[in-house]
């Protein structure tokens, strides 16, 4: 009797998700939304480039609630992506990879990410006063 | 495309429940991965209660009480029993470690055990390591000289530069925290996994090796070395407390050493 | 590494457009304008379409094996970089000059 084939052992679906992983997938996520922000950013200066009414209806657009929630997405995503990637240069330069250090450096750069975000937001908002 | 999910023949279903003897004390139920090539049916997980008022401290205690009083048929590697011989890898309570060294007592709640990640099932929770040896046998994992050693003595080495091994040559091979990286899981076939490339750079760092070069020539890849993306799921399920992470990075850092 | 060229000019980007959220047409337009900014912009530009070119070409050598697939996969990254950037680039100096 031929042998079945070997089924494959299960992986993703079985390991438990590590905080390091997590980060890890994260820094990969906000890097590909990040494209679709360069996508938004040029939408952007192209409709300035075009015409004011151009220009009024990006303004119009990004500025209901929608899309100010995609906006607040593309912030941190920008602001994560920035401070997980000074963590990969450190790793780069050989530095914090005691398994103690990486896990409380994603900590410090998770935290960092969110308060930054916040904070841009509410000086944006004190800025603008709307 | 990588496949995120299992493929239809490996897709786990029910399996038996093994109710604990009566009288038992102190109940556990572990649940294990089973698989046997003999009945083609897909895999299960059968439910094993173990009284732990007549089982030793460790996993693989249980796995052996499981194997001698209830079923003799469930397939495991294990030899030494005190975590040198890197035979009892497997997936514990959702991480890779030592069967052997792992107290059941550090795991909350059920036992959840599985042969290591993403391998080709042989048997229950034995997984298939071809690929995985055979990509530590392309390093060259021996001592390469041309140099003649000096007569009837071993090749010297300074304490300082002894101390560089140290961290890499406990390394048993279990293949724990290559079946724990996600890199290794989608490109195994062409990624030589965190182990290897320990174990590369074990030699690398050997103040008496001289194919230093030859060594980095072969690791310098975009598959071989460049698939680590520093997730750090190695370094965090070692057994032995290990860092494949920064050995990697340090090999990293050695080629771009060498070409500045 | 554009990721290193990356901290100060993403930094500044950042900061800028925070400062012209929800700005109308003029301010912005006269922002963009200033040759300072001109010159940050097409560099931020610049660098940050290689960084995602470059980041997007691993991400499909991890998950994509199928040869033909890899290829058209990354075909379609760099084209998609090229007409993007181009078409960002061009506004700025439009605007700008």
């Amino acid at each position: 009797m031929p042998r079945p084939a070997r089924p494959l052992s299960p992986h993703l679906s079985v390991y438990r998700f590590q905080w390091t992983m997590a980060l890890s997938i994260l820094h990969r996520f906000t890097g590909v939304a990040l494209g679709a922000g360069l996508v938004l950013l040029t939408w952007w200066l192209v409709a300035a480039a075009t015409s004011p009414e151009a220009y009024a209806e990006v303004r119009r657009i990004t500025g209901t609630y929608a899309g100010r929630l995609v906006l607040l997405g593309f912030t941190f995503a920008l602001i994560y992506h920035l401070c997980n990637g000074i963590r990969h240069l450190a790793w780069d330069f050989g530095v914090g990879f005691d398994l103690r250090t990486a896990r409380a450096s994603g900590w410090v750069v998770f935290l960092a990410a969110v308060a930054l975000t916040v904070g841009a937001w509410f000086a944006g908002y004190a800025i603008r006063g709307h | 495309m990588v496949a995120f999910t299992l493929p239809k023949n490996s897709k786990v279903g029910p399996g038996k429940t093994h109710a604990a003897p009566p009288g038992a004390s102190n109940v556990r139920k572990f649940r294990v991965y089973r698989w046997n090539p003999e009945d083609g049916a897909n895999p299960s997980i059968d439910t094993f209660e173990v009284d732990l008022a007549t089982c030793g401290p460790m996993v693989l205690d249980a796995l052996i009480k499981i194997k001698d009083e209830v079923d003799a048929t469930l397939a495991f590697r294990r030899s030494c029993r005190e975590g040198v011989c890197g035979s009892c890898s497997m997936n514990i309570d959702g991480t890779n470690t030592l069967a052997c060294t792992k107290p059941i007592a550090e795991i909350a709640g059920d036992v959840s055990v599985y042969p290591l990640p993403h391998l080709p099932v042989i048997k229950d929770l034995v997984g298939d390591l071809t690929t995985f040896f055979a990509q530590y046998a392309s390093i060259g994992p021996w001592l390469r000289a041309e140099s003649a050693p000096p007569q009837r003595r071993e090749r010297p080495q300074s304490p300082e530069d002894r101390a560089k091994l140290d961290g890499l040559w406990e390394c048993i091979l279990c293949a724990c925290c290559s079946t724990s990286c996600p890199s290794y899981w989608w490109n195994g076939d062409r990624f030589l996994g965190p182990a290897t490339l320990l174990q590369a750079y074990r030699w690398i760092v050997d103040s008496r090796d001289e194919h230093t070069g030859e060594r980095l020539d072969y690791l310098e890849d975009p598959y071989r070395l460049y698939r680590c993306h520093t997730i750090m799921s190695c370094t965090a399920t070692c057994p032995k407390g290990l860092n494949p992470a920064k050995a990697i990075a340090s090999i990293k850092s050695m080629l771009v050493e060498r070409r500045s | 590494m554009s990721a290193v060229a990356l901290i100060p000019l993403s930094v500044w980007l950042g900061a800028s457009l925070l400062s012209l959220a929800g700005a109308d047409y003029l301010t912005f337009t006269s922002w963009v304008m200033q040759p300072l900014n001109a010159i940050l912009l097409v560099l931020v530009l610049g660098t940050s379409f290689y960084h995602f070119k470059v980041g997007v070409d691993v991400v499909i050598e991890d998950y994509i094996h199928t040869d033909w697939l890899k290829m058209t996969a990354r075909a379609f990254n760099l084209c998609f970089v090229i007409a993007v950037s181009a078409a960002a680039t061009f506004a700025v100096l439009k605007l700008a000059i």
